[in-house]
């Protein structure tokens, strides 16, 4: 079905919000999240402005949608069937929230072979964690863990890089002393050919 | 209270089968350390082995020089077989010098720990850099009566947030970060009770977050003009630097993840995650290969108390 194929128009969008980011000092990493051919929420990485590193884009836009449900249980049931697609791949911080809420499929751009958490550094997509959480009526045994979450990787990878480049080849603004840093290209940092 | 190192710090030593041979003239001792290290190197894997093992039995001092890694002999074959397929390599001056064949263990990996060190050594001689850190988490005591005392108090504080989560209906789980220096509480959570990523620590990493003023004043920042920013950091922390989380619960993966994010440096946890821990159960993301940022990690920190909770 149609709907199972990655689409590249969600991943432009992606890329869209990650520029805004750029454009914000923010690390240039945008998400969208698709349900039925619509996006339900977007967002792009939040951590400079924030000074908070839990706000990637992923978290930043579980957190939005949540914010707009009033149910814990009926959030789950919705990501079930949504697809997520975000200009890197998730870190291991992103993919673990993905799998513990059932989210079913990602695609990413630009593999993150400095934090990737859906096979570049581990394997959080895959994993098979034995989860059981139930302690109360809202964490109802969970059996979303324990369902593998979908990748499909590389669409429109180059054009995330390019986001990305421009942003290491400044100082991160948000670092201490920044003058003292050593700068580091961007192919250094991600360890890939161009 | 343990640590949770790599396994290469806390395994055993394990030996390897190596052919030596005694020498019988002291004074030969140098020149054949220099002839083998030429003709029979040692392999890469085996390069922290010294050349030369000295004992001294009843004030005899007697050497023994390591030659080749000891394989499997096909059936049949001696080691006797073995070495004088060996020795037609060597010079004639020097397969003279060497007394009697055998086959010794000795030790596998480079031995990281005082520990594996004192074991290693009598096996076979070999390097060994003490590594101060490793040697204290390992101790018996590597905290001082005072500070365990303090430490205690913080897990006592998470502990009590995890109870007062238990009567809110979240999962009794808890944590607060520490600031070592100051010896103070910066940031307290349990779980939430009803979002599913709402856990302790990210709650706690937000609160952190919170405590720092923005440090990029002006414009906003754009491609074009970073040579003028105006940068001040008006807090006296970035991220969780040098900080340090006591939790009842071992950290997910996520909440591991964001540990590493938040440049925490040491945590401490009662009992393990064993369904979703990233600190020890089911990865170990504090000394994860490929990851640029590593910190300590302790287990089993009053961990009945954090056992409790969940029984009542």
């Amino acid at each position: 079905m149609a709907e199972s194929m990655p689409k590249e128009h969600w991943m432009w969008k992606a890329l869209e919000l990650a520029k805004q980011g750029l454009d914000e000092g923010e690390v240039p990493v945008g998400c969208v999240l698709v349900k039925d051919d619509k996006i339900l929420v977007s967002a792009h990485n939040e951590v400079g402005m924030t000074k908070d590193p839990t706000r990637h884009a992923e978290l930043v836009a579980l957190d939005l949608l949540r914010a707009n449900l009033d149910k814990a249980c009926k959030f789950r049931e919705l990501l079930s069937t949504c697809t997520l697609y975000v200009t890197l791949e998730p870190c291991v911080m992103c993919s673990a929230a993905l799998r513990m809420m059932g989210v079913r499929k990602v695609v990413y751009g630009f593999s993150n072979t400095r934090f990737g958490g859906c096979g570049s550094v581990l394997d959080v997509h895959s994993k098979q964690f034995q989860y059981s959480y139930s302690s109360d009526e809202q964490h109802k045994p969970n059996l979303t863990v324990s369902r593998e979450l979908e990748v499909v990787s590389g669409l429109l990878g180059k054009e995330a890089l390019g986001l990305l480049q421009q942003f290491y080849a400044q100082q991160n603004p948000n670092a201490p002393n920044p003058a003292k840093r050593v700068r580091l290209t961007c192919n250094e940092l991600f360890n890939e050919k161009l | 209270m343990k640590p949770v190192l790599a396994d290469k710090y806390t395994r055993n030593v394990t030996t390897v089968d190596y052919i030596t041979a005694s020498v019988a003239d002291r004074t030969q001792l140098s020149t054949l350390v220099s002839e083998f290290n030429d003709l029979l190197p040692l392999p890469p894997r085996f390069c922290h082995l010294k050349r030369v093992k000295s004992t001294n039995i009843e004030n005899k001092k007697k050497y023994y020089i390591l030659m080749v890694p000891f394989k499997q002999l096909p059936a049949g074959v001696s080691l006797f077989t073995c070495v004088k397929h060996l020795l037609p390599s060597l010079p004639i001056e020097i397969t003279k010098c060497l007394g009697d064949i055998t086959v010794v263990k000795v030790p596998d990996y480079i031995p990281l720990t005082s520990m594996q060190y004192t074991y290693a050594k009598n096996l076979w001689p070999t390097v060994y850099s003490h590594n101060p850190k490793i040697e204290k988490q390992l101790s018996k005591n590597p905290f001082s009566a005072t500070e365990l005392l303090r430490m205690k108090e913080y897990m006592r504080s998470a502990l009590q947030l995890a109870n007062n989560a238990r009567l809110n209906g979240a999962l009794p789980v808890a944590s607060v970060i520490v600031d070592p220096v100051k010896k103070q509480i910066l940031a307290g959570q349990h779980h939430s009770v009803d979002s599913c990523l709402d856990h302790s620590i990210m709650r706690c990493i937000q609160d952190i977050a919170k405590l720092q003023k923005p440090i990029v004043t002006g414009s906003k920042r754009t491609i074009d003009d970073s040579d003028n920013l105006n940068i001040s950091n008006s807090s006296e922390y970035y991220l969780c630097t040098g900080l340090e989380v006591y939790t009842t619960q071992e950290p997910c993966v996520m909440c591991s993840m964001a540990l590493v994010h938040a440049r925490i440096s040491k945590v401490f946890y009662g009992m393990a995650n064993i369904e979703m821990g990233g600190l020890g159960s089911v990865y170990n993301i504090h000394y994860q290969e490929g990851i640029n940022h590593h910190f300590d990690v302790y287990k089993g920190f009053l961990e009945q108390d954090s056992i409790q909770l969940f029984q009542k």
